[in-house]
């Protein structure tokens, strides 16, 4: 199907047509954050927007979630397992988000499929929206080939052009949606598509952050002992906070809260920099020290997630630059390593 | 459902967060990006705040103590039992045998209530909130020097510091969104001055060190004020036209020349010398203090002592400098500024002001109590010796955070009735004979007022859990039933009546807290907040210098009892735990009390770290793992003082400031033993 145009005074009706059979999550403006979340009137998103505050990794992988209920009656144990399958819709997701929930689907597709991640995520569809400019002071998608413009990934994606957006279908759930707004369309003309190019080459040019990531990870190699680990972990102030905003650190605890004969499990985001992630019985940390800790999450990263997945474990969205209570910023960290 | 903008009820900072709703849950948590303090981030606790909110312990109807323990109740039954016990008390011993105990996480309107109840419908000025213990030092002696008992300067301003002075205070720990301050204005080039006797985080930044002996904060202030003095590097046109008392204070800080001051702090004269020549360099050197400065008997003198130093240099009034005391609870300054304490009204109108008394008796419309109240120390002390016969204690859990616990717990225990009113059963409601259950700060409407004086919304996300009520629900039901109505449809409305009575809040509304909130003191209804204090005059006019004499700690170790004991607090705890030990990431970052003690003295006891020691004071005895680090120097230990099953403060001293009343937590003399 040929690429169309979404007139920018349309967005509204096919928001509206998308609430009809979706939970539709969009960017909202509150208190000048940035937030992803479920929206009734398609008025309320905003579509110029910085990247949210946090990565959308939360609609399929939440901070806490309830996994099964269970209860104990007669000595036996009953379970009632919890699944989410509403059919939703992230309306605006950037690129690196999209690439975020790329390495999740490899992380939960390991030997078993985690039930309730994909319960999720088979019922989401996403539409990605370019990005034409850096969202944040922080972001660098430019160098982890993540963005600005999305090229996998996605049901449907949007580049803004002068006559609105350029839209563009990659699976079925895409293709359906447009034919069924056809109304709303326009045929996209030959210069929509050459100004995307454009776009796209301009957009290139305005990314100023950038990382030589194939050095820094080469560098990684023979840096395991160098003093750059004490000296950026000096500023750490395990707050946690780089792995909940990340859009691929996934690492997860389950706990049980359970009165009387009845409890739920639950799962709940962890992070590899708190002290108590490395914890061994007995005392034994395998990680004692904030070193240990900080380096595990680059290497994490940078180096075993290629052997783990074939792809970076960063997606550029400079989310826990913005977020780091001790100003460590992972640009700064990558191009000393690289040239180190 | 969209998230819920509110303020993160952990630490003095006031950091705002969003909470994700899923249905009546809250599932997880977002820092705010614009936010002047959150500025996109937030410590592990705030991180984790949701993680307690709907712990299956919480609790959720009226609790009556009968014979064979508690049992539900109804409110109406609960209510009516608590007012017929409190009237029997008033009737039997008269109101002053009443106390209530107001709580610092408990919002502005639930506070100004309290103390309202208290006043009106007990007829008693017995009521005080945990302020008492850690910053009521900082309230009596910044009043004394400067005319207002609060932070000087506003938590952004320390970016742009050139020298900042930390003086007890483990702020990476304890205030983790300060630290960040104070990291940023180290990038910028300032120099970090510190005062602590442990290696805690922040030392890795310092320029200098000091690693006073505990309690000694006083010598060392008088000897950097007399180098600075001697050099002539203080500022002489600030003493001069802003400040009064200066040959007092000069004649006192003359007996302590550094070598003086050395020997009674054991810092270095060297370094004493370099500290004061530093700070006294800049016209931006701020300092920032917390409980090492205020916990102890002299605490009023240690802050006293900082107030000189800062006058001395000029450092006040300007933007950057100043001094910050931290506040510890997310509500310890708006709990005192809406006038839950003894001897002052709303806005620090003293008891003893027959005009603001008038004014508020006018305003409520009953005879107010002439004589100023009890202190929370002095409730528990008045409980034991049977002069309070019954007390209401409201989101305060005294028996593990007051000194000597036993004594507490005894104290308690006296008393005819005991009203517990919270969110869980604490240790202090388990003796309680009703119990009211709470609603926490994501289940209510509120404000909350930062340790920068910032007036900020809490907001409600979802509903309490079973039937439990809000506090400023609970205390209208009391208060109506005990015969003085008091009736409220909204916080929002019992704040306007806050703003009413109190100058220093007389311009803030909750339409004018969106956003970001106010910083007080905000006069009337066009007045944009304050965001430094004693700009050209001081509030009392010119600022005071105090001269103080460096007096020891009032328990010094002994042959008996060799070690002196610190107590303090840990990144991923909370206090007596009621919250973060409910949180299984918190709890899982410090899951046991651990005794920190130098490699020297674990050598001479043959312990190492895990092993379990017995830690015994004047008072009574802990038994905890040992963990055996050079963050705290010979003869000295430091226990943490979040848990109940090894209490610091069974060890802890409840020696009083005379001024303050504040107990002195942060030093007192044990023993340690190995256990086997």
């Amino acid at each position: 199907m040929s690429k169309v145009i979404l007139p920018t005074g349309r967005v509204v009706e096919l928001l509206d047509d998308l609430m009809r059979d979706f939970e539709v999550v969009a960017p909202v403006e509150l208190g000048g954050d940035t937030i992803f979340t479920h929206i009734n009137d398609a008025e309320e998103m905003a579509l110029e927007y910085p990247n949210s505050n946090v990565s959308l990794k939360e609609f399929l992988f939440p901070q806490t979630e309830c996994l099964f209920e269970y209860s104990v009656q007669k000595g036996m144990f009953r379970l009632k397992e919890r699944r989410d399958r509403r059919r939703r819709l992230i309306f605006g997701i950037r690129p690196c988000d999209v690439a975020g929930l790329r390495y999740l689907d490899s992380l939960f597709s390991g030997d078993i499929l985690d039930p309730n991640y994909w319960s999720r995520r088979a019922n989401t569809k996403l539409v990605c929206i370019a990005c034409t400019k850096p969202c944040t002071e922080a972001c660098f998608c430019t160098s982890t080939g993540t963005g600005p413009f999305p090229e996998t990934g996605f049901d449907l994606a949007l580049t803004p052009v002068r006559a609105g957006f350029l839209a563009e279908a990659l699976t079925e759930s895409g293709r359906e949606i447009l034919k069924r707004n056809s109304q709303l369309l326009e045929l996209s003309t030959e210069a929509d598509e050459a100004e995307r190019e454009s776009q796209a080459a301009l957009a290139l040019q305005r990314f100023k952050r950038r990382v030589d990531i194939a050095r820094a990870v080469v560098g990684m190699n023979r840096l395991f002992r160098d003093s750059i680990w004490e000296s950026t972990s000096k500023k750490c102030l395990r707050c946690g906070g780089c792995t909940y905003v990340c859009p691929t650190c996934y690492c997860f605890n389950v706990f049980d809260r359970s009165r009387n004969s009845k409890g739920e499990r639950l799962r709940h985001w962890d992070s590899c920099q708190l002290i108590g992630f490395g914890r061994r019985a007995g005392g034994l940390n395998s990680r004692p020290s904030q070193i240990e800790r900080l380096r595990q999450w680059y290497y994490h990263k940078f180096s075993y997630s290629l052997d783990q997945f074939g792809m970076l474990g960063c997606v550029g969205c400079g989310r826990c630059v913005e977020t780091c209570i001790g100003n460590i910023d992972i640009v700064q960290v990558l191009n000393e390593l690289a040239r180190r | 459902m969209k998230p819920i903008l509110t303020t993160c009820p952990y630490c003095g900072v006031g950091c705002n967060l969003y909470l994700r709703v899923t249905g009546k849950r809250v599932v997880g948590v977002i820092p705010s990006r614009f936010h002047p303090l959150a500025k996109g981030g937030l410590c592990v606790k705030g991180w984790n705040v949701h993680e307690f909110i709907h712990d299956p312990a919480r609790l959720v109807h009226p609790l009556i103590r009968g014979k064979a323990g508690f049992s539900k109740a109804s409110w109406r039954m609960a209510i009516g039992l608590a007012v017929e016990r409190l009237r029997d008390a008033i009737a039997k011993y008269g109101p002053d045998a009443v106390a209530c105990l107001s709580s610092s996480k408990c919002t502005n309107e639930e506070n100004f209530l309290m103390q309202k109840f208290a006043r009106c419908a007990i007829g008693t000025n017995n009521v005080d909130n945990c302020a008492r213990l850690c910053h009521s030092s900082t309230i009596v002696g910044l009043i004394k020097a400067f005319g207002e008992g609060a932070m000087t300067n506003s938590i952004e301003e320390i970016e742009g510091a050139r020298v900042v002075f930390v003086v007890g205070s483990n702020t990476t720990e304890e205030h983790p969104l300060i630290a960040r301050r104070i990291l940023t204005a180290i990038e910028k080039g300032a120099k970090l001055l510190l005062a602590d006797p442990r290696g805690i985080e922040l030392s890795r930044f310092a320029t200098v060190h000091a690693r006073l002996r505990p309690g000694t904060d006083v010598a060392l202030l008088n000897g950097m004020m007399n180098v600075i003095i001697a050099e002539g590097l203080h500022d002489k046109a600030f003493v001069e036209t802003r400040t009064e008392n200066f040959e007092a204070l000069r004649r006192t800080v003359e007996r302590y020349p550094p070598e003086v001051s050395a020997e009674i702090t054991g810092v270095p004269a060297a370094k004493i010398v370099a500290m004061a020549r530093i700070f006294a360099s800049s016209r931006r050197s701020t300092i920032l203090y917390a409980m090492g400065v205020t916990q102890h008997t002299t605490g009023v003198d240690n802050v006293l002592s900082i107030a000189n130093l800062a006058m001395l240099t000029g450092n006040v009034g300007r933007k950057s400098s100043g001094i910050s005391p931290l506040r510890g609870h997310q509500n310890v300054q708006g709990a005192c500024d809406v006038g839950a304490l003894p001897n002052l009204y709303p806005g620090y109108q003293l008891v003893s002001d027959s005009e603001a008394k008038a004014k508020l008796e006018w305003v409520w419309g009953v005879r107010l109590p002439e004589k100023p109240g009890l202190t929370v120390t002095e409730m528990m002390d008045a409980a034991l010796e049977g002069r309070v016969k019954a007390m209401y204690i409201m989101g305060e859990n005294p028996v593990l955070s007051d000194p000597n616990s036993s004594r507490v717990e005894k104290a308690l225990s006296n008393l005819e009735f005991l009203l517990v009113q919270d969110i869980f059963m604490t240790e202090t409601a388990k003796l309680a004979h009703v119990i009211l259950p709470a609603a926490c700060f994501a289940e209510k409407e509120g404000t909350f007022t930062n340790t920068e004086r910032r007036v900020q919304r809490v907001r409600k996300a979802i509903p309490p859990p079973g039937r439990a009520k809000a506090d400023w629900e609970i205390l209208p039901l009391l208060s109506t039933r005990m015969g003085y109505p008091m009736r409220y449809t909204s916080p929002s409305e019992i704040m306007d009546e806050v703003a009413r009575i109190t100058p220093i809040y007389a311009g803030i509304s909750y339409d004018r807290l969106e956003g970001f909130g106010l910083q007080w003191p905000c006069t009337d209804r066009d007045h944009p907040g304050t965001r430094f204090l004693h700009r050209r005059r001081f509030s009392r006019g010119r600022g005071l210098f105090n001269a103080v004499d460096y007096a020891p700690p009032a328990e010094p170790a002994s042959p008996q009892f060799p070690f002196a004991l610190i107590t303090g607090r840990l990144l991923s705890q909370f206090h007596t735990g009621t919250m973060t030990r409910r949180s299984p990431t918190l709890e899982r970052e410090a899951p046991e009390c651990q005794v920190e003690m130098n490699p020297k003295d674990a050598i001479s006891l043959n312990v190492r770290t895990g092993q379990f020691v017995r830690v015994t004071s004047r008072r009574g005895s802990i038994r905890a793992r040992a963990l055996v680090t050079d963050v705290i120097d010979e003869k000295t230990i430091f226990v943490p003082f979040h848990y109940a099953e090894a209490a610091a403060n069974i060890l802890t001293n409840p020696a009083l400031d005379p001024a303050s009343k504040i107990p002195e937590y942060k030093v007192c003399a044990v023993k340690i033993e190995r256990c086997d």
